[in-house]
């Protein structure tokens, strides 16, 4: 068996790591995985980089920037290449809200003069409550 | 006395493995000294660039959008992290498809220049990754170093002399 490479760690690596909050690393991840979908996006539909940019009326230099996954991107233009590609790049859907579900149980009692309606409601965890 | 390929233990994701140059005259990463030059000029570019490498070993892999290819030679893998044309800093690396990157070192891009040909700092940075490329290639060729697990991991071995020929 050949040998592994050997590991290192570095120290300081860790003093630069420790500077990145989570929030900041979730952006660049954020960023790089947007220009990771633009670029699957162009290869499923063999548009390329000079297609691209003549598409968007831009040089394809400026392509090469989006796609480097360092870009922050505005709204507009990520509408425009979305649309381009065929891709949805921002979600503006609502996500639904958790629906509220009741359950009643309706009994009719009818025993000569007494008639009567009750309801019970049933709550979720499946214990029944009186009105 | 030479460099060794070391694999960076900070960087524990799988869509790429990061590895180093060791430096033994130096006993520091290229990458570690990369940082340690540029830190107090450059601090938000260091971050920035971290950052990305973490992006790539834990979620991307190497994609080569994210690379300024053709740094190098034709075909040795010798390109820079993509920098923008208003940031200060350029580092080398050698990418082998999207699971291995070695990163090397880099420095200061200043504005008036074109072509890491034009700076003496770049040009031995860039130089020097060519060099490593080569003197890999050849134990590649002469089976002394592979890939295995898909790419990820380099194996074999990985220590050489800075004199060391190739032919």
């Amino acid at each position: 068996m050949k040998k592994s490479a050997e590991k290192y760690h570095s120290e300081v690596l860790d003093e630069v790591f420790a500077e990145i909050t989570p929030e900041e690393q979730r952006k660049a991840d954020y960023r790089m995985q947007l220009a990771a979908k633009i670029f699957d996006a162009m290869k499923s539909k063999n548009i390329s980089k000079l297609e691209l940019a003549r598409k968007m009326g831009k040089q394809a230099s400026v392509i090469t920037k989006w796609l480097s996954g360092t870009h922050n991107f505005t709204a507009d233009t990520l509408f425009e290449i979305g649309g381009i590609l065929g891709i949805q790049l921002l979600n503006i859907v609502r996500e639904d809200m958790n629906p509220v579900v009741s359950h009643y149980h309706l009994m009719v009692s009818d025993s000569g003069d007494n008639q009567y309606i009750a309801v019970k409601k049933i709550e979720n965890d499946g214990s029944q409550n009186q009105p | 006395m030479g460099f060794k390929i070391v694999r960076l233990a900070n960087f524990i994701g799988e869509e790429a493995s990061i590895y180093s140059i060791f430096d033994e005259i130096d006993d520091s990463t290229l990458l570690d000294r990369f940082i340690k030059e540029n830190i107090v000029a450059f601090k938000s570019e260091i971050l920035d660039i971290v950052k990305r490498l973490k992006t790539i070993n834990t979620i991307t892999g190497a994609k080569e959008y994210f690379f300024k290819l053709d740094e190098g030679l034709p075909g040795d893998g010798v390109c820079a992290l993509y920098d923008n044309p208003d940031s200060h800093l350029r580092l080398y690396c050698i990418r082998y498809g999207n699971s291995l990157v070695i990163i090397g070192g880099g420095g200061e891009k200043r504005k008036e220049i074109r072509t890491w040909q034009e700076s003496e700092k770049l040009a031995k940075e860039a130089n020097r990754m060519i060099g490593i490329s080569k003197k890999i290639t050849l134990r590649i060729k002469e089976r002394e170093i592979e890939f295995e697990e898909n790419g990820t991991k380099l194996t074999g071995n990985l220590e050489f002399y800075e004199d060391e020929e190739i032919s």
